[in-house]
């Protein structure tokens, strides 16, 4: 015998279209005259077995209000004798009953007033879920075997015959609500959201995305970095807060060494190519660092220092290991210092890292005595909004050359010149009217 | 308005000093940023391996995000907790990454950390586990004193994030 499980189904329809047929057919034991019958059972429809029919028909039996309707319903049927009944919901003891499930339970009488539950279904109004055991029927029926006098066995199959929609309306059904679906989906978007905040003409935005995520290798083991960033000519940021900081003081207490930072930063600069002249170069930012060591005694020590030169030029996202160095102190006061007192930005100034810091010919850090310390990881994701790119999508939107960032904004060196123009005669203009009016 | 489509997992956790871990995690994102549709928030089942040390829990991720703006972009925060014998669920690590800002499949580790007790809240920690927390853990990236707060390396979180983007080419946002 196959083994029987518990189904479930998910509806959104009426419960009140299922209708279940079962089909029961005696196939040993039943001499010249096997049983068979089918009987199809609509959601909560009562038909009453033998055992009721004939309890229900003495009026003594019947005490409540349910059991008083039935004789009055079994009074009014002819007399009939079938095998297929059920039990439905208002058949169950109050303790059985629940709040949103509604049960119906399928039964053959196979006579000796052995009930036997061919299939038991109930049905959660509220989650829509219809639970049945056994499942309908696929290929195999199932079997019963009944012990008695004589061994007699019988299959039965439930079956599925609720109206089914018409294809077509099923169709159209699902076209709507496909389009029901599409329409709320755009609405969702659409909410406010049709424009998107688009820098002015002339303007590159560079949205950077900083995080600091570790040290290690340092030589004392609390440290935190601070950044420091740097904007050339033509280069601002409109939150110049942003533009230093430091990550919070993190120690390692495991044998590796490494500090854990992982602070996300966001950095918004705003680079006005309208001053740039023809062959002129754009002058990327650089970002320095210091590590800074803390110790019990809230002595601050300079443990490194490291800078590169933002990625501004190409989007995308970047990771970068910096090693460091640190500014030896200089002869034993200075080496003194640092032990009793701390040093803590022991530089002039930062950018002397980097080689910005010249202004003459040649790099000169003669008789600057360093050390090699540990190395931070950063990792810096890149954006760039411009107008400029907006009719380079424009132009050719079937097939995106990747263009170097200059080659994309030179393309508009005409335009520009021809904008100032237009600009500088409006300003004119205005001098002029104004002029007149005092004359 | 351009789109955004968060898809990916909270792959494993690893170097944290115990087993039994969970991870709550939630999305934060700027007021030009929007739900579309997705959750924003969960938490994964509580993992111990049994024969290595990575805690793997591949929770899944996905969602869809529109936005009017670049700025406010979206970040991933988390807290990890280890669940001990008792019940008791200690914080292991506050962490924070940043989606990534290039389409395709990223691998993003995240670093997580604790705040550091004074000797004594240690010595309490040592027995009695917990120790302090955050109140107001976002702080942590707009705030700018942070070098005030004492931390302890705990361990890393990874994730496998793909990103996919649309409508951003049309408001000259090059990615």
């Amino acid at each position: 015998m196959k083994q029987q499980s518990t189904v479930i189904y998910r509806s959104p329809d009426k419960i009140t279209n299922l209708k279940i047929r079962i089909r029961i057919k005696e196939i040993i034991g039943g001499g010249d005259d096997p049983l068979e019958e089918i009987q199809t059972f609509r959601w909560q429809q009562k038909i009453f077995g033998q055992f009721e029919r004939n309890f229900y028909l003495d009026r003594k039996n019947c005490a409540t209000e349910l059991e008083k309707k039935y004789h009055a319903e079994i009074c009014k049927l002819s007399e009939k004798n079938n095998v297929l009944f059920s039990y439905v919901n208002e058949d169950e003891d109050e303790v059985d009953k629940f709040d949103n499930y509604e049960i119906m339970h399928l039964m053959a009488d196979l006579g000796d007033r052995q009930a036997i539950n061919l299939c038991t279904i109930k049905y959660d109004s509220v989650q829509k879920v219809l639970t049945m055991l056994p499942d309908f029927t696929q290929s195999e029926p199932y079997y019963i075997h009944v012990e008695g006098d004589a061994k007699k066995i019988y299959e039965y199959r439930v079956d599925d015959v609720s109206e089914k929609i018409p294809i077509d309306s099923l169709l159209k059904e699902n076209e709507i609500l496909d389009r029901i679906n599409l329409h709320q989906l755009k609405m969702k978007l659409d909410k406010g959201y049709r424009e998107f905040e688009i820098p002015p003409k002339n303007k590159l935005s560079v949205y950077l995305f900083l995080e600091i995520l570790s040290a290690r290798n340092f030589e004392c083991n609390t440290v935190y970095v601070q950044y420091f960033i740097d904007l050339p000519p033509h280069w601002n940021c409109k939150n110049s807060a942003t533009l230093k900081g430091c990550t919070q003081t993190s120690s390692w207490l495991n044998n590796e060494r490494v500090a854990y930072f992982g602070l996300p930063l966001e950095i918004c600069l705003e680079y006005d190519f309208q001053e740039i002249r023809e062959g002129e170069i754009l002058k990327p930012p650089s970002i320095y660092f210091e590590v800074v060591s803390k110790d019990s005694w809230d002595r601050f020590r300079s443990e490194g220092l490291a800078y590169i030169i933002l990625p501004v030029t190409q989007a995308g996202v970047y990771n970068y290991e910096l090693r460091c160095l640190r500014i030896c102190p200089d002869g034993i006061t200075g080496n003194l210092r640092r032990c009793f007192i701390g040093d803590f930005s022991n530089y002039e100034n930062i950018i002397w890292a980097s080689i910005s810091g010249a202004n003459e010919n040649c790099v000169n850090r003669y008789g600057i005595r360093t050390e090699g310390t540990g190395q931070i990881n950063i990792r810096i994701g890149v954006l760039q909004q411009s107008q400029e790119f907006l009719q380079d999508f424009a132009s050719n939107s079937t097939g995106r050359r990747r263009k170097f960032l200059l080659d994309k904004l030179n393309t508009s060196v005409l335009i520009k010149s021809i904008e100032q123009v237009v600009a500088a005669f409006k300003v004119a203009k205005r001098k002029m009217i104004e002029a007149r009016k005092n004359v | 308005m351009a789109e955004l489509h968060v898809i990916g997992e909270i792959s494993h956790a690893r170097k944290f000093p115990k087993q039994s871990l969970f991870c709550k995690w939630n999305l934060q994102f700027g007021n030009n940023w929007k739900l579309v549709s997705g959750k924003q928030e969960g938490q994964t089942h509580v993992i111990s391996s049994e024969f290595e040390d990575d805690c793997k829990w591949c929770f899944p991720i996905d969602i869809h995000l529109a936005t009017k703006g670049i700025q406010g972009w979206p970040k991933i925060y988390i807290q990890v907790f280890h669940l001990d014998w008792l019940g008791r669920s200690h914080l292991f690590g506050y962490g924070f990454i940043l989606i990534p800002t290039t389409a395709g499949q990223h691998t993003v580790e995240c670093f997580t950390w604790r705040p550091f007790g004074t000797l004594r809240q240690r010595f309490v920690q040592f027995f009695l586990g917990g120790g302090p927390q955050l109140k107001h853990p976002d702080l942590i990236i707009s705030g700018n004193d942070r070098n005030k707060l004492s931390t302890e390396a705990m361990g890393i979180v990874q994730f496998q994030i793909n990103v996919i983007f649309r409508n951003f080419s049309k408001f000259g946002v090059e990615y």
